[in-house]
């Protein structure tokens, strides 16, 4: 009622309340998203749809994502919410390495129109790590004798403990017991090369955040 | 009530000749169907209106009413498909000054009104995107025009009446020309329109006490 009485001295006496969002996890935690999008499921509740000017030309307004890198720079996207209100989906690509808070922004947190609904955000610290693509630069030895377990050491930058290596033979030899340095520098990888034709194949690193590294020519069976 | 009433009646009419006691006073329940402008589907609408009878054929007329239209759509955007239903209670308050063309002794008596009103609009959307409710109440001002005929039944008259409604947000912008460009802006958000044209037809039965 006081309100009602006042409105009459200020712009507007539209009232406006809806569900507000209230984030509380993002998966994954982290990715590579320089060489393809990253799909990031948000979970939480309220996260509400809005279908704004209903009686004129409809819009559907969903929540917005902001990731908010170290130096308060924030990458905008919107949402692609589900119909239990507590699930969000985004992929996000070109986004530089770093870690980033990620924040909800309720759909009509704009500010335009939403007098006595003030903009609600929730937001997540550090809760997304962008990471960079791994980089194979060599590989040692550079030839081993064929149809023996070898064990390469692999040179490069960004590599993670998650990393995997594949040798491009025919069939594909996947590396056992991989071991990366602390550095992120280099790394360890057997292969068992019983039965790989003799030949000069690439080497494939995929760091299983979404990017990889192929060196061509690496490594020879001889 | 009446006390209120003989206020109103007496601020309308300083400078008119004042009512001619015993008053008499009217009420008429009435229902009908509004029609809306905007995408809102027609709706029953119910109310009432109580009358203080004035001199020269004249009626001042306190009217209320109630109804609750609503429109169900849907959208497509790129990232969500949604159908989704606003529903609308609009709560209507008006005073009217009537002018009847026959007194009351006449059988039929046609009549039209005008005078302003203040109007409270509840909008509850849901959509099937997501669960919970938005809400966005708006009052607004606006003006009631309406005419009708009255037709001597029993003790009372039988009434039918159209009415044209029209309002707009109260606000600043509510009390200056509608060409300020400042005033363009939406206050409704929601529905997309921030003016209110409605037509009712009711009818009812206008009792005298």
């Amino acid at each position: 009622m006081h309100r009602i009485a006042l409105c009459a001295l200020v712009a507007s006496c539209t009232s406006w309340s809806g569900p507000h969002p209230l984030l509380s996890s993002v998966t994954p935690s982290s990715g590579c998203d320089a060489q393809a999008s990253v799909a990031l499921i948000l979970t939480g509740t309220g996260f509400s749809v809005e279908v704004l000017s209903a009686l004129d030309d409809p819009t559907a307004v969903v929540p917005s994502v902001r990731l908010i890198d170290p130096s308060a720079n924030a990458t905008t996207f919107a949402s692609a919410p589900d119909s239990s209100g507590d699930t969000l989906m985004i992929a996000v690509q070109g986004l530089g390495p770093a870690t980033y808070d990620v924040e909800v922004v309720d759909p009509n947190a704009d500010g335009s129109a939403n007098a006595t609904d003030p903009a609600t955000t929730s937001t997540l610290a550090a809760a997304l790590t962008i990471d960079p693509p791994p980089t194979a630069v060599s590989v040692m030895p550079p030839a081993a004798t064929a149809s023996s377990a070898t064990t390469l050491t692999i040179a490069g930058s960004a590599f993670l403990p998650t990393m995997t290596a594949t040798l491009a033979a025919t069939p594909p030899v996947a590396a056992t017991a991989v071991t990366v340095a602390a550095d992120g520098k280099s790394a360890t990888a057997t292969f068992d090369l019983t039965g790989t034709a003799l030949g000069s194949y690439a080497i494939t690193v995929d760091n299983r955040d979404g990017c990889t590294s192929t060196l061509a020519s690496a490594f020879e069976a001889q | 009530m009446r006390a209120v009433i003989l206020f109103i009646a007496i601020t309308a009419t300083t400078a008119r000749a004042q009512p001619v006691a015993p008053w008499t006073y009217d009420i008429e329940p009435r229902i009908g169907v509004l029609e809306s402008k905007s995408k809102l589907d027609a709706s029953l609408l119910g109310g009432f209106e109580l009358g203080l009878e004035l001199p020269h054929d004249g009626l001042l007329g306190l009217e209320a009413s109630f109804t609750h239209p609503h429109h169900t759509g849907s959208v497509m955007d790129d990232n969500v498909t949604t159908s989704y239903t606003l529903e609308q209670s609009q709560i209507l308050l008006a005073i009217t000054v009537n002018y009847r063309f026959f007194d009351s002794t006449h059988a039929i008596v046609p009549h039209v009104g005008l005078g302003p009103l203040v109007q409270v609009l509840l909008n509850t959307e849901t959509t099937t995107a997501a669960p919970g409710e938005l809400t966005a109440n708006e009052v607004q001002l606006g003006a009631e025009a309406g005419a009708g005929v009255d037709y001597r039944v029993g003790p009372g008259w039988l009434a039918a009446n159209i009415q044209f409604v029209y309002s707009r947000p109260l606000s600043a912008c509510a009390i200056l020309p509608i060409y300020i460009p400042v005033c363009t802006a939406h206050s409704a958000p929601l529905t997309g329109g921030d003016d209110v044209y409605n037509i009712a037809i009711t009818g009812g039965y206008r009792v005298p006490f």
